[in-house]
């Protein structure tokens, strides 16, 4: 569930992007990932763990602060 | 001698892996696989009995997964007590930060079944600075002559520290104008110039990134590493996570690494991952993303609240209230072993 590089760093920055997103009600929106990453799936993983968070309880917990602009 | 090195990728540590040990006649042996597995959690030691390892390299990410399939380390304490690890002097360890909970792990395995004064030594460095920032000298003496057989006891370790600055690096904290903030303080970690020799001067035919890269953000004071942390009053560097990761929450900054810290000190967690969610009212809290060491993995991603609270408990406890978790998902490790897979 925790995505790594292959030298085994944790990237943060793709969870953290993937809860903003969840913020704003857009769980499949596509997170930026880099090549050395070591397991693919486990974006797929958290993206879905996410989403079961918050059904289940973060939906009234977390709201964004600023609304994204609709392009 | 003989060095082990286990590292999955190879090219930035290259210098340390094979042409540092061969300025001193070392012979490496690269052990290309996974630390479990194949067959077993115990392939490390048993590569280490067998070639009669004396230093060994490999990145906490590594024992970790070893700690998740043994965890009361039996395939260790096994080939230990039959005094096949005696060879083994020191276990670096490197390519992220390493939580006090797993140093000491394995420093108390090392006093108990390797080399007389065998230490684990967390070091940092980077493909830029080409040799170790910090980390604690085990021959301290080479410094003065290269051929010096003199071996003083080395500096001793701190858990979750980093080590000493090395000769050639002149390593601070500063805050976010550049200015060097005191001992203990949390800031970014800059160096200054000329780095040490094994240090890049630029990047290849690109002068322009090498100065927007490293050398912009403090106006050409400081080196930039992009890296977060602090310096105790005795010179021990700890490096927390990179400046990037570090959450405000209410005008106080967290690193996302003691957090993770924090977190990790639950016998149920083998794993956290803490990230910034925003509030409303505080700016960002903490959120994390923990994966357990427990035989069992719940389903659900929402821990119950037994583990939620105690968790909840060590970072209140550990950080302060401030720092409480806004949330928290759990799941299974990415896991480098086959039945994970």
């Amino acid at each position: 569930m925790i995505p790594k590089t292959r030298s085994g760093k944790t990237l943060r920055r793709v969870l953290r992007d993937l809860i903003e997103n969840a913020t704003h009600d857009e769980f499949d929106k596509q997170v930026a990932v880099p090549s050395t990453i070591e397991d693919q799936e486990a974006v797929t993983v958290a993206r879905e763990k996410v989403r079961e968070y918050f059904k289940v309880k973060g939906k009234d917990l977390h709201k964004a602060t600023e609304a994204r602009a609709k392009l | 001698m003989r060095d082990l090195n286990v590292k999955q990728s190879l090219t930035s540590y290259l210098r340390l892996a094979v042409y540092a040990p061969l300025l001193v006649g070392a012979t490496t042996v690269l052990f290309e696989g996974k630390p479990v597995g194949t067959p077993d959690a115990g392939t490390f030691w048993r590569i280490v009995d067998e070639y009669k390892v004396t230093t060994m390299f490999t990145a906490p990410t590594a024992l970790r997964a070893i700690r998740r399939d043994d965890g009361d380390n039996e395939f260790f304490e096994r080939r230990g007590r039959q005094g096949a690890l005696k060879t083994l002097r020191a276990l670096f360890l490197a390519g992220e930060r390493s939580e006090p909970s797993i140093v000491e792990m394995y420093q108390k395995l090392l006093a108990k079944h390797c080399a007389p004064g065998a230490m684990v030594v967390d070091n940092w460095w980077s493909s830029e600075s080409g040799s170790p920032i910090s980390g604690i000298a085990l021959s301290a003496a080479a410094g003065f002559d290269f051929s010096s057989q003199d071996r003083p006891t080395p500096l001793s370790i701190k858990p979750g520290s980093a080590g000493k600055a090395m000769p050639g690096f002149d390593v601070r904290v500063v805050d976010d104008e550049g200015k060097e903030v005191k001992r203990g303080v949390m800031g970014n970690i800059v160096m200054g110039i000329p780095l040490a020799p094994t240090a890049f001067t630029t990047l290849w035919e690109d002068e322009e990134r090498f100065y927007k890269g490293y050398m912009k953000r403090f106006d050409g004071k400081w080196v930039d590493t992009g890296d977060a942390g602090m310096i105790d009053n005795s010179g021990y560097i700890s490096i927390m996570s990179r400046a990037d990761d570090v959450i405000n929450v209410a005008a106080h900054r967290f690193s996302t690494g003691a957090i993770e810290q924090a977190i990790t000190t639950h016998p149920s967690v083998a794993e956290a991952a803490v990230v910034g969610i925003p509030d409303a009212l505080k700016g960002h809290l903490p959120f994390a993303f923990i994966t357990l060491s427990t035989h069992e993995h719940p389903e659900g991603a929402v821990p119950d609240d037994k583990l939620a609270n105690e968790v909840q408990k060590l970072v209140r406890e550990q950080i302060g209230a401030i720092a409480s978790l806004g949330g928290m998902i759990q799941g299974k490790a990415s896991c480098l072993c086959t039945d994970c897979m």
